[in-house]
Order: C-alpha cells, then sequence, then structure tokens
C-alpha cells in the first residue's frame, strides 16, 4: 500500500535523521540484548562440547568400555574381555595429560599434552591415527613397542613446537622429566584429535613405565561383532570382570563428567538466565522508551486520519526492522563474548573436572536463529504496548503540550507491590522445598519480586531524595529529582534494569565470599604439613602426574623434616557417581591438623588413631547427603581386588570436592587399590626448620637429572599452597567477571537511553528555565542530579534485594550443587563497590544528555514542539 | 537629547537563520532581519507588530539577550551584547530582563510561588525577604491565595499572570513579552495585558510583541516590522 509506504517514509525515516543517537542507541540496546542471549548459550555449549569431546577422545569405535576410576583396571582383564561373546576388539589403552618441553624450542615450557599408550602388539583396532595410516607411519611397529622412549606425535603438536621424525622432547613423567624422540607425526583423527591436536602416543608399556602404571590401563576400549547387541555383551562383561572394572558405554563417562562439574554449570547457567533477563529487559527498555517518546506524533497521526490500525501497522514495521538489524548485529557480538566466557572458565573446568581443551565456541544456526527470534519478539512485544496505549489515546490528550499528558500512564505501585509480596511467599516456599530446580526457579522470582517492588520503592526514595534536595541542595537538583516522578514508568524500568544488573553482581559476590570464608576456614585448618610437592598441577588435581614410589627415597632422610607423608588423591566411581579419595598418614595429620576437632559433624571424638588402626573412613557432608551414609554405617567400595567394605568412622565438613570426599589412611588405601602412586608429598619440618630451606632442598633431590628446568614439578611451602588453593577457588568465579562487564554496559546504555529522552521531553522547559536565568550548569546539574538519582535507587534496592538472592543461591542451589551447608558471608566492600560503581556510571551515562541539555539553543528550545 | 542612556540600542542588526553557521536549519538560509536600527529609551512602552513571519519575535529574542545577531550592533542595558559570554547573558537575562511568553512559562513541578521565585532561586538567593517579595507580586496579579497551587490546577489566565509575577519579582528594568494573551479569550487577556501596560515606569521599559490593535492603541510607541525591517516607527515620527 502506497499510503502505509509514505507513513514509513515520513514517520519512521524521519526519526532516523532527525535522532540518530537515539535510534543507534536502541538498536545497541537490542544487539547487546541478543548478543547476551546468544553469547551465554555459545560458551554453555562449547565448555558442554569440551566435555563430550571426552568422549570422542575415550571411543572413538568403542562401544563399550571396563574402567574403574582413576586406578584404572588390570591390563590382563584385556584377555578375559576380548573373549567375552560377541566382543570383537578390546585393547586396553592409557590416559596421562602431562607436561611438554621441547629442547631448544622457541616457546616456553610448561605447555600441557595428552599422552596416549596403546598397545601395538595386542588389538589394532583402535589406534588412534588415520585408518590406512598406520602402516606408513610406523615402519617398524615392534621397534616400536619396544622403545620407551619414542613417541608419535599428533599434526598440530608437531607444526606448533616444530617437530618431526628424530625431534627430541622432554615430558614430564613419574620419575621427573625424561627424553623422548619422535618415531613419527601422525595424521590426526579419531582420539588423536582430542586436546586440540595436542597429543603424543607411546606404546602402552612404554607409557606405563614413564607413569608408573605397573600393570593397570585407565580403560579396556571394547568393540562389538557384527549384530551383537550393546545391552546382552554389556552384561556379560560385567559378569566377567565384577569386582575389579565398571562397563560403561563410553558416554556414560562423558555424562559422568559433565554431572560432576554440575556445580561449575549452575554458574554458567545462571548467568546465562541472567544473560537472558538482562537481554530482554534491555531490548524492551530501549525500544519501550523510543516509541513511547513519540506518542505526540503518534496523536498527530491520529488527528490528521491516520487509523489505529495503520499507526501500529507503521510502528510494528519499525520494530520489525529494529529487531531484524540488532539481531544481525548481535550474533557475531555474541560469539565474541562467548569467546572471552570461554576463556575465562576453561582454566578452573580444566582443573577440577577433567583436562579439557574446550574448542572455540560457535554459534549454531540453530542458536543465532534463537537469540534473533527471541530479540525480534521482545522487540515487536516492547513497541506494541506504548504503541498501543499510545493509538489508544485521544489523540489531543496526546497532542498536548501538557507534560503531565503523557506521563505515560499511572503506574499502579500499590497493586505491584502486592503482587511483589505474593512472589516472595512462592520463593520462600521454593526455598524449603530445595533442589537445582527450585532454586533457579526461586532465584528467577526473587528478581521478578525484586522489579516488581521497584516502582514503589522508587517513590519511596524519591520522596526522601526529594526532601534532601531540598534541603541541602540548590534548585537544579531538586528539578533533577522532581522529574524522576514525572515519568515514573520510565524511570523505574530503567532503576529495574539497572537494579537487576547490580544485583546480580552482589549476589554472586556474596556467594563467593559465602564460599570462600567457609573454605578458608577449613583450609586453614585442614592443611598442617609445611611443604607440599606435587607435580602436573598444584593441587593434585586431573593434571596431576602421580610420582613413582621410587622417587620416595630420593626424599628420604633429609635433614630437618620431622615427617615425611606420601600421599595419594584419587577419584572413584561409585554407584556410577565419582567421589576423590584421600589417602595419607592418618596418625601422624590427625595429631596435627589444628582444627580437625572442630569439623566433626557426626561420630565420635577424634583420636589420632582411628582411621590407621582398623579400615575406617571419614566422609564429607556431601556424601552422607548423597549416600544416606552416618557414622557407624559401613560403606562398601570397589576395588581392583573387588568390593571391600569401610566403616564410616565420621561426617566431617570438607571441601575438596562437590562431588564427595572420603579420607582413608594410606595402609588400607595401598591394600584394596594396590596403587603405590604418589600425587604428592607433605613435608613436615622439624621444630625451628625453615619451610622455605626445606623446600629448597627438596627441589634440588627431586629434580637431580633434569637438565633444564623440570616443568610442572611444584615444592611449595603451606602458605604458597594455601595461596594457590585460593586462587583456584577465585579462578571458579571468573566467569562471573564477564556478566560484571554486561551489568555495566546495560547500565550505560539505559540511563543514556532514558536521560536523552527524559532531556527532549524537556526541551521547551529547558529554553523556559534558559531564558528566565538558568545557566548552562544548572541545567546539566539538574540532568546529571536525575541519572545520578536513577543510579543511587537502582544501588540501594540492588543491595537490598541481593540480600535473599543470595540466601537462595547460597543455602539451595550452592547446596543442591555440592551438598554443603555454606553459612551466608556477605562480601559488603564488593556490594559497596558495585553500588558506586553503578551510580558513578549512571552518573557519566547522565554526562551526555546533560551536555545535550545545557547546550540547546535558547530560541529554538522556545520554539519547540 | 534625554540625558540617560537608552535601555536598549540597534544598530544595522541582521538575523540570519540557516546557512553555514546553523547546519539545523538546512536548506536555504532565512534572513529574518535585514539591518534593524533602533533606540529605545527608559519607560516606554514600545508595541511591536506585523505579520507572521516578519521577525517580531526573532527581535524580541535579541533584545532579551536569548540570542545574537549575525551582524550589527546590540546594546542592552548599555552593554555590548557581542562581549558578553554566556554565563554574563545568562545573568543580564535572570537579574535585568523579565520575559512572559504566549503559552508554557511555568515549570509544571512547581508551586505558583516557587515559579515567581524561580530567578530567585537560581541565582541562590531563596531568603524569606524573596519569599515575601514573590508573595506579594502574586498578590498584585491576584493570585495570592493560590501560591501552593501547581500550573496543572491553574487556568490559562492564571498561569499568565504568575508569569507575568515571575517576570517582576526581580524588579528588572526591562520586561519583554511575546503574544502574551495569544493564547487567552479576550476577557482574560485584557486583564493580563492591563498587568503588563501597568507594569511600566518610570524606570521600567515595556516591549511586547502582539497581533492585537487595542493594544497597540495604548503604546507609547508602535513599531511595524515587514520581511525583517521596520516598516513604520510611530516611536519615530513622534
Ligand atoms: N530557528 C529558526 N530557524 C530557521 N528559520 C527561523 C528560525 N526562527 C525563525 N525563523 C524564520 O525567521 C522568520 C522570522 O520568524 P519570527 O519567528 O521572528 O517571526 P514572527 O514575526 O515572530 O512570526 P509570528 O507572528 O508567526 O510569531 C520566519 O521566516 C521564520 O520562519
Ligand atoms: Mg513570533
Amino acid at each position: 500500500m502506497s499510503g502505509l509506504g509514505a507513513l514509513v517514509r515520513f514517520v519512521s525515516l524521519r526519526r532516523i535523521t532527525a535522532a540518530p543517537i537515539r535510534s543507534l542507541l536502541t538498536l545497541l540496546g537490542v544487539a547487546l540484548g541478543v548478543a547476551m542471549l546468544v553469547g551465554m548459550a555459545a560458551a554453555n555449549a562449547s565448555i558442554l562440547g569440551a566435555f563430550g569431546e571426552l568422549v570422542d577422545r575415550a571411543s572413538g569405535k568403542a562401544a563399550l568400555e571396563v574402567v574403574q576410576g582413576e586406578v584404572g583396571v588390570d591390563r590382563d582383564l584385556v584377555d578375559v574381555v576380548a573373549t567375552a561373546p560377541g566382543v570383537a576388539h578390546a585393547a586396553a589403552v592409557i590416559e596421562q595429560t602431562t607436561y611438554l618441553d621441547v629442547p631448544g624450542a622457541a616457546s616456553g615450557p610448561g605447555e600441557r599434552v595428552l599422552v596416549l599408550g596403546v598397545d601395538l602388539l595386542g588389538d589394532l583396532f583402535f589406534l588412534p591415527y588415520a585408518h590406512g595410516s598406520g602402516e606408513d607411519v610406523l615402519a617398524d611397529p615392534l621397534g616400536f613397542a619396544n622403545d620407551p622412549r619414542a613417541l608419535l606425535v599428533g599434526a598440530t603438536l608437531a607444526r606448533e613446537r616444530g617437530l618431526g621424525p628424530g625431534s627430541k622432547l622432554r615430558l614430564r613423567t613419574a620419575t621427573g622429566m625424561q627424553e623422548f624422540h619422535v618415531e613419527a607425526v601422525l595424521t590426526e583423527a579419531g582420539p588423536s584429535q582430542a586436546f586440540g591436536g595436542r597429543v603424543a602416543v607411546l606404546s602402552i608399556d612404554a607409557a606405563a613405565l614413564a607413569f608408573a602404571r605397573s600393570g593397570r590401563a585407565d580403560r579396556i576400549d571394547v568393540a562389538l561383532a557384527e549384530h551383537a547387541s550393546v545391552d546382552a555383551v554389556a552384561d556379560a562383561l560385567r559378569a566377567r570382570v565384577a569386582g575389579h572394572g565398571t562397563v560403561e558405554r563410553p558416554s556414560r563417562r562423558g555424562e559422568q563428567i559433565a554431572r560432576m562439574s554440575s556445580s561449575f554449570q549452575v554458574g554458567l547457567q545462571v548467568s546465562s538466565f541472567i544473560a537472558l533477563l538482562v537481554g530482554m529487559f534491555l531490548i524492551y527498555n530501549s525500544v519501550s522508551i523510543a516509541v513511547a517518546e513519540r506518542r505526540r506524533e503518534i496523536g498527530i497521526l491520529r488527528a490528521v486520519g491516520v487509523s489505529r490500525r495503520r499507526v501500529l501497522a507503521v510502528f510494528l514495521a519499525e520494530a520489525v526492522v529494529l529487531g531484524t538489524l540488532g539481531g544481525a548485529l548481535g550474533v557475531p557480538l555474541g560469539g565474541l563474548l562467548a569467546r572471552a566466557v570461554v576463556a575465562s572458565v576453561q582454566p578452573s573446568v580444566s582443573r577440577f573436572y577433567a583436562a579439557i581443551a574446550p574448542p572455540s565456541p560457535h554459534v549454531s544456526a540453530r542458536l543465532a536463529l534463537a537469540g534473533f527470534v527471541v530479540g525480534l519478539a521482545a522487540t515487536v512485544a516492547a513497541a506494541w504496548f506504548p504503541a498501543r496505549s499510545a493509538a489508544h489515546t485521544d489523540p489531543v490528550a496526546a497532542m498536548r503540550r501538557d507534560i503531565h499528558a503523557h506521563a505515560g500512564g499511572r503506574v499502579p505501585t500499590r497493586w505491584l507491590l502486592a503482587a511483589s509480596g505474593l512472589v516472595a511467599l512462592v520463593v520462600a516456599w521454593l526455598a524449603h522445598l530445595g533442589g537445582l530446580l527450585a532454586g533457579f526457579v526461586g532465584i528467577g522470582l526473587v528478581n521478578l519480586a525484586a522489579a516488581l517492588a521497584t516502582p514503589a520503592l522508587v517513590v519511596l526514595l524519591h520522596r526522601v531524595a526529594w526532601r534532601a534536595a531540598q534541603r541541602w541542595f540548590g534548585l537544579p537538583v531538586r528539578l533533577g529529582i522532581d522529574n524522576v516522578a514525572r515519568h515514573l514508568g520510565r524511570s523505574t524500568l530503567t532503576v529495574a534494569a539497572l537494579m537487576l544488573a547490580a544485583m546480580a553482581s552482589m549476589t554472586v559476590a556474596s556467594y563467593r565470599s559465602s564460599f570462600m570464608v567457609s573454605m578458608s576456614r577449613w583450609v586453614e585448618q585442614s592443611i598442617p604439613a609445611d611443604v607440599i610437592i606435587t607435580a602436573g598441577s598444584t593441587l593434585a588435581d586431573q593434571h596431576s602426574v602421580p610420582f613413582a614410589p621410587e622417587m620416595l627415597p630420593r626424599l628420604q632422610g633429609m635433614e630437618g623434616v620431622a615427617y615425611l607423608d606420601p600421599v595419594r588423591f584419587v577419584t572413584l566411581t561409585h554407584r556410577g557417581m565419582r567421589i576423590e579419595m584421600l589417602a595419607l598418614g592418618t596418625r601422624n595429620y590427625l595429631t596435627r591438623a589444628p582444627g580437625i576437632g572442630r569439623q566433626v559433624l557426626e561420630g565420635a571424638p577424634i583420636e589420632p588413631g582411628v582411621l590407621a588402626d582398623a579400615p575406617r573412613v571419614f566422609v564429607s557432608e556431601n556424601v552422607r547427603a548423597k549416600l544416606g551414609v552416618h557414622a557407624g554405617d559401613t560403606l562398601e567400595l570397589d576395588t581392583p581386588a573387588g568390593p571391600r567394605r569401610f566403616e564410616v568412622r565420621n561426617v566431617v565438613v570438607d571441601y575438596s570436592s562437590d562431588q564427595g570426599f572420603v579420607l582413608i589412611d594410606t595402609r588400607w588405601f595401598r591394600d584394596a587399590w594396590k596403587d603405590e602412586r604418589i600425587d604428592g608429598f607433605d613435608l613436615y619440618a622439624a621444630p625451628g626448620v625453615d619451610p622455605e630451606a626445606l623446600a629448597a632442598d627438596a627441589r634440588r633431590r627431586l629434580s637431580s637429572g633434569a637438565a633444564g628446568g623440570d616443568s610442572g614439578l611444584y615444592v611449595m611451602t603451606s602458605r604458597a599452597f594455601k595461596t594457590e588453593i585460593y586462587s583456584a577457588i577465585e579462578q571458579t568465579f571468573e566467569v562471573t567477571r564477564a556478566s560484571e562487564l554486561v551489568a555495566l554496559i546495560v547500565a550505560l546504555l539505559g540511563v543514556i537511553g532514558t536521560m536523552l529522552s527524559a532531556v527532549l521531553d524537556r526541551v521547551r522547559e529547558i529554553g523556559v528555565l534558559r531564558a528566565i536565568g538558568a545557566t548552562r550548569r544548572q541545567i546539566a546539574v539538574a540532568v546529571l542530579a536525575e541519572a545520578t538519582f536513577l543510579g543511587l535507587a537502582s544501588a540501594l534496592i540492588a543491595v537490598v534485594a541481593s540480600i535473599p538472592c543470595t540466601a537462595v543461591f547460597v543455602s539451595v542451589v550452592g547446596y543442591a550443587a555440592t551438598g554443603w551447608h555454606v553459612p551466608l558471608a556477605f562480601d559488603p566492600s564488593a556490594m559497596t563497590r558495585f553500588a558506586a560503581t553503578i551510580v558513578g556510571f549512571a552518573a557519566l551515562a547522565g554526562a551526555l544528555p546533560a551536555r545535550h541539555a545545557a547546550r540547546l539553543e535558547v530560541p529554538r528550545a522556545l520554539a519547540w514542539e | 537629547m534625554d540625558a540617560a542612556p537608552p535601555v536598549v540600542e540597534l544598530v544595522e542588526v541582521r538575523k540570519r537563520y540557516g546557512g553555514a553557521l546553523d547546519d539545523d536549519a538546512g536548506g536555504t538560509p532565512v534572513e529574518a532581519l535585514r539591518g534593524v536600527s533602533l533606540t529605545i529609551p527608559r519607560g516606554q512602552l514600545v508595541a511591536i507588530v506585523g505579520p507572521s513571519g516578519s521577525g517580531k519575535s526573532t527581535l524580541l529574542h535579541l533584545v532579551g539577550a536569548l540570542d545574537r545577531p549575525t551582524s550589527g550592533t546590540l546594546r542592552v542595558h548599555g552593554e555590548d551584547l557581542s562581549k558578553l559570554d554566556d554565563d554574563a547573558l545568562t545573568r543580564l537575562r535572570r537579574d535585568r530582563i523579565g520575559y512572559v511568553f504566549q503559552f508554557f512559562n511555568l515549570l509544571p513541578t512547581l508551586s505558583a510561588l516557587e515559579n515567581v521565585m524561580l530567578p530567585a532561586l537560581l541565582s541562590g538567593r531563596a531568603s524569606p525577604e524573596v519569599r515575601a517579595a514573590a508573595l506579594a507580586h502574586l498578590d498584585a496579579v491576584g493570585l495570592g491565595k493560590r501560591a501552593a497551587h501547581r500550573p496543572d490546577q491553574l487556568s490559562g489566565g492564571e498561569m499568565q499572570r504568575v508569569a507575568v509575577a515571575r517576570a517582576l519579582v526581580l524588579d528588572p528594568p526591562l520586561l519583554l513579552a511575546d503574544e502574551p494573551t495569544g493564547n487567552l479569550d479576550t476577557r482574560t487577556g485584557d486583564g493580563v495585558l492591563e498587568l503588563l501596560v501597568g507594569a511600566r515606569s518610570a524606570r521600567r521599559t515595556v516591549v511586547l510583541v502582539t497581533h492585537d490593535p487595542r493594544i497597540a492603541a495604548r503604546a507609547d510607541r508602535v513599531l511595524t516590522l515587514k520581511d525583517g525591517v521596520v516598516d513604520a516607527d510611530s516611536g519615530a515620527a513622534a
């Protein structure tokens, strides 16, 4: 219709040329909203994809696998497995991440590689390199299998480090840095693509030697005969390996890891969820304000005889264009955001859950479409309501110059407040119910309740601010504060958006501090050793490269050592769950751990010999929650020697693992698990001995023979070790930084938009003020005062609302994810900082509109319609 | 020759809108004033008349120190406005010029009394004396009882009377009004007009832009603008 075309030309295009900055800001608001949605989702997908990649690494062609936690399965079991009915292929594999050091290479030491140990003399079906290239790659498989220092490297690694056949490189092994030589370069395929292509392949015997696996493998891969049923074969295998290993589909392992990292994903999901909320809010805020400020224009169109439907059609068409452009801009922006998020969370995922190298995040077509559609829908909805309300208003009223006539209708503050109270009741009920889902919904509803209460609180704060302005500040401040109430709807929307952004940051900060306070108390009380030695990673986590038992004599007989304790920290699989088990010399430990008595939740008082004298264990409260075991109960655990029973002596506070933690004496651990490897040494200094000197001595003894540095060996005093733990915990909260940044951007955009339209609304009024003697400064102060009030109100409401939000987050979501009862500990300094930042940014955002207002030419402002 | 210097003095004043210096207006430049020279002595009641678009408002804006001429010399209260910066112009407007516009004179969030006090409040002088003076001026325009009311509780005529009270509150020697009765019916307009006419004294000059011939009849001097130039000036003839 040419009529509509003309309308669009005169209404919409004019608008863009007349108010380019406003139009741009609105577009930016939509784009950022979409970017938030898409970015967080893509980041989540990438991290999850990395977990999935673990599965590919595991299998490729394997339909089933036989595993046994971190201690591994007996390699002899391969024969038992291979002869089972329905099994076509079976092969043992060793898998270990470790440090690589290329002598003379440009890039520094310390890069991690994934080492795969494969059985070249056994079933070659699972070889981790491109099919058919096996023969070309290895001229002499038998020679390779018998050479404990020969390895194959992935093409990516070879390219990055300039490696070729014959190149030398050093790997951290169970006995320190050892030199290897490259036999050939692999064309990556299947498992060798894992870990970003940074893969080295050894023969299984060489790997067993290098990593002290004596007779064990990490798993046995199983491929099925044609027509064999997975379930039938699995059952047959289970019967054969019962007590010595667990039969799983490879995907199970990935699932387990994904489930295990659920508490971590909680962080990501909360961020995504807030991103969704804030994103939609941002869009709604910018678009609805942009439409509302054109109420008069709508009135004029109606007055000159344009039909209601026509007016609405024009504004909806505009919204569709805006949503489309915003989406087109927001999707790639989301890709960038996702990259930043993944880069910030990858280290901690890798550290605590599994050694992953997440693929660079990628915005799938489906995700792009989803972000696009949500953005478009939010844009259209945001335009629809104010446009409809304007179109239904009497044209004369819409056109009236009197500002009161188009204040955007009354805001039913009381009703909203009552609704907010109801929502709060629902939150209380959900918190009582407990569980991850209830927690998430609860957090969402706290946000909703806070948003609903915002209008009433803004009115209240406005009254207070007005009094203060009247009393202590000049007229300009008072005029600025006056304006807040004139456009309560608009002010409230802005405050709500700012408040939600600030509240999210404050809540996460208090969540972090709650965990930090509890964890640091625990760390201080439960690490009595003076020097701690680990390899591969500082915290004996997923990157640990355990020492061989032969390394123990190197440290024995050191002067100044009162006690030397070899410690093992392993992941066990138990009823499909992963539990971390710490094995150490408990008699010494329980004598020296200062606060261990204070951490007992259940069971008789602790004496030093309780765990050493009999097969007993301590379990953490999350094990109690998950398995329902209590002090005095028996815990039955799978071991390579079959199932073993342990008495649960005590339930204790322990934050070693959010999956569950068991403390056992080294004696019983070795007896049952036949695993002599050492994840770390705890050194207790004799009285008066300087831990630093002890550390230096230990370092020298362990790396003797390692020429040119010893990558991945960590010898730390207990202070340094604890600092390391704290920074590791801090690192898990890195993901929140991105959301804080976004919150600030939201603050900036929201206030700029609101204040620009506030200024546009009052051009004529500003003209009058200037004409009768207001200086430019006074006009600017009025605008800044209004912006600052919006920031202040947001910050205050956010502080209050973050309290219940933190409570739900810590006590419901946190508990559901970790099984830890962590007392609330707010972070007043972070809350103050966020509050100050929001106020500062709001004031800063007011600067642009203030400048615009101050520079208005008086005659033109007076002529403004 | 009169000993006192003239309140307003224009020499060959031109005002052009649009063109290179004024990109917002765009398109072809408009010459709103094309060489206006005139002198207004103290205590005169001057009516500016002329067809729409002849430059009346433009002239009043210049005299009211709201805008600067494109060329020519403009003196108000003896000060060459081209030599004053924006703050000095603002002070001049606040302290020595009263202004009444056709509509929307008042700030909607302030009470009638606060609106009257506005020039004083803006100069940071919110003393009880100022308050008393403002109340007296409200009384003088017959609205003493409406001091606490907001503009949206006042009629159009009442609003204009508050505007007059405000324009006079700091007792400026120059009062300007641009079609102050243009939005009012005749009777209401007459009341407002009386106030403005009555504001003229030996010390105070009053300049009104109007379409109303009856007002012109009561003025000391009628200045007729046409196409940006003074077409007729009864004062010059007198
Ligand atoms: N800001 C501006 N930009 C461009 N042109 C302007 C501007 N202000 C006034 N003009 C033009 O200058 C000329 C004089 O305008 P002015 O407002 O002084 O007329 P007026 O005599 O007051 O008319 P009216 O009786 O309608 O109020 C007109 O042609 C007008 O279009
Ligand atoms: Mg005019």
